[in-house]
């Protein structure tokens, strides 16, 4: 194929955004989460989560942005 | 999506490298006892060109380019003190160390300052293992498979156009097989009427994955199964870094998983055919070798098998897939906790420490076993038959003599205690 400049391409998927970057930070002990901790991205539904592993505290976790908050209604009396 | 960053970071095996250098903690094999003989023979191996030689009963590796002027140390000839370049007759003991310079004045000393990178071999199960990392180096791991007599082995070998990690990804994602193996393998053997696929296409209902000492073990249950199958009780071990054991039913394999450089793997698929039963099978001259074709006369990947199969999702993604452009679901959790175990495993090996699975500790490397299910996918002769013909032991020079030893396992099983016979056959 020939060589062309410019970005190919994308098609719609669940991220409009470059998620580098969006999680920077250790929710437990504040390091950085720079390439030697691991941030991944994945979906469950229409959730996005980043499973995390820092390097600095060896937590694992994963972070959920989150939008709405939703919850059930207790029964009421 | 991964960052491209960390994507480098986890693909790159080449010398300096973290995951290169993480990656030298272990053995690798290069070749089969069988394809070294009198004349050295060149390898890649982790980014660095190699030669092997026979010398007696040692192993000799030296870097491929002479380091005088760099032709290929692939033609040299072999001698009783080491070996020695085919152009102005350099040679170098086993060490490396340059011990003659025929073209220099006699009474130079230039040669005491020449040596050659050179590493270490071993042989074991018909194979030939390198070391590429520091002194001192970790025993060559005595696998079950390895060392087990009284059965057949055969060794398929392809060298593929990718990323090793691309590989090893897929020994952590088990839904492949029912699409992969199962519905794709249908579609394709459908347009040219050839047999369908059954037992690999049954559907995937749980999945789980446990660090063991020697790397992940995955479990499954599939439609119609519970957690009293093996496949989940049991389960099988993707082996820490590069290597997957796999089987059922009598036939039991490694995939191993060699990072030739950061865009080649060479694949070898190394069987054992042990079935149970009452049988004598005679030690075998040497382990046959052959190549597994993924390619058809047009240049297409030949997908009709299971192991093509895989070859064509692994290359396909790319070189090295481009894991900034991915979208990863809740079923690759399997692929992440992998790239995650390889990131704390950089780690440990920054700070100073073994990663997982180096074996140093002579007592416990007489024999390893590792877990593998026999009843796999709930039986045992219906994964064989499909692993069989539809696996790349198709091309083995020794299929016959496998299937005849598989009936004559059954016959001695059907003659004696009929408990043992598989009844979904
Ligand atoms: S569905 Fe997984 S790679 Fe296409
Ligand atoms: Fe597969
Ligand atoms: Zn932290």
């Amino acid at each position: 194929m020939p060589e062309s400049a410019g970005a190919a391409p994308r098609g719609e998927t669940a991220i409009d955004d470059d998620a580098q970057g969006l999680v920077g930070f250790c929710p437990h002990c504040g390091a950085e989460l720079d390439v030697q901790s691991f941030v991944q991205e994945y979906w469950t539904a229409d959730e996005r989560v980043f499973h995390v592993w820092c390097e600095r505290c060896r937590y694992v976790f994963d972070v959920r942005p989150t939008a709405r908050v939703t919850t059930h209604e207790p029964a009421h009396e | 999506m991964l960052t491209t960053e960390l994507n480098e970071r986890l693909t790159r095996v080449g010398p300096g490298t973290p995951m290169g250098t993480l990656l030298r903690h272990y053995w690798y094999p290069v070749a089969a006892t069988s394809e070294l003989g009198p004349e050295p023979i060149q390898r890649r191996l982790l980014g660095e060109d190699i030669v092997l030689y026979r010398k007696g009963d040692e192993i000799g590796v030296i870097e491929a380019q002479c380091p005088h002027r760099r032709a290929s140390m692939r033609y040299a000839i072999v001698e009783e003190r080491g070996i020695r370049c085919g152009y102005h007759g350099w040679l170098y003991g086993m060490d490396g160390q340059c011990l003659e310079q025929p073209a220099e004045p006699a009474s130079s000393t230039f040669k005491d300052r020449i040596k050659a990178v050179t590493y270490r071999a071993e042989e074991l199960g018909g194979l030939i293992f390198v070391y590429m990392g520091k002194d001192p180096a970790p025993l060559l791991p005595r696998f079950d498979l390895f060392v087990w007599d009284n059965c057949l082995r055969d060794v398929g070998h392809a060298l593929l156009p990718m990323n090793w990690l691309q590989v090893m990804e897929n020994s952590v994602d088990p839904h492949h097989v029912e699409w992969l193996h199962g519905h794709y393998m249908n579609f394709v053997r459908g347009i040219s009427g050839e047999q369908q696929a059954e037992v690999l296409m049954r559907k995937h209902e749980k999945i789980a994955f446990d660090v063991f000492d020697y790397g992940i073990i995955k479990r499954r249950v599939l439609e119609g199964m519970t957690e009293e199958d093996e496949d989940w009780k049991v389960g099988h071990p993707l082996v820490f870094p590069a290597m997957l054991r796999v089987g059922g039913g009598g036939h039991y394999q490694f995939q191993i998983r060699v990072p030739v450089d950061d865009t080649h793997t060479s694949h070898f698929w190394y069987d054992v055919y042990k079935p149970d039963g009452d049988y004598i099978v005679a030690p075998q001259e040497s382990v046959p070798l052959f190549e597994v074709p993924i390619y058809d006369e047009k240049g297409d990947y030949l997908v009709d098998f299971v192991d093509g199969q895989d070859v064509m999702a692994w290359a396909s993604q790319g070189e090295i897939a481009d894991r900034s452009n991915e979208h990863l679901g809740k079923s690759d959790l399997g692929v992440i906790m992998l790239r995650r175990l390889f990131q704390e495993q950089l780690d440990q090996v920054e700070g100073g420490a073994d990663p997982l699975g180096v074996v140093r500790d002579e007592s416990i490397n007489d024999c390893i076993t590792l877990p593998q299910e026999k009843k796999k996918f709930g039986t045992g002769a219906g994964f064989r038959y499909e692993f069989l013909t539809m696996g790349q032991c198709r091309y083995s020079p020794i299929a016959q003599d496998v299937l005849k030893l598989f009936e004559e396992a059954e016959k001695s099983l059907a003659g004696g205690d009929a408990m043992h016979h598989d009844a979904s056959v």
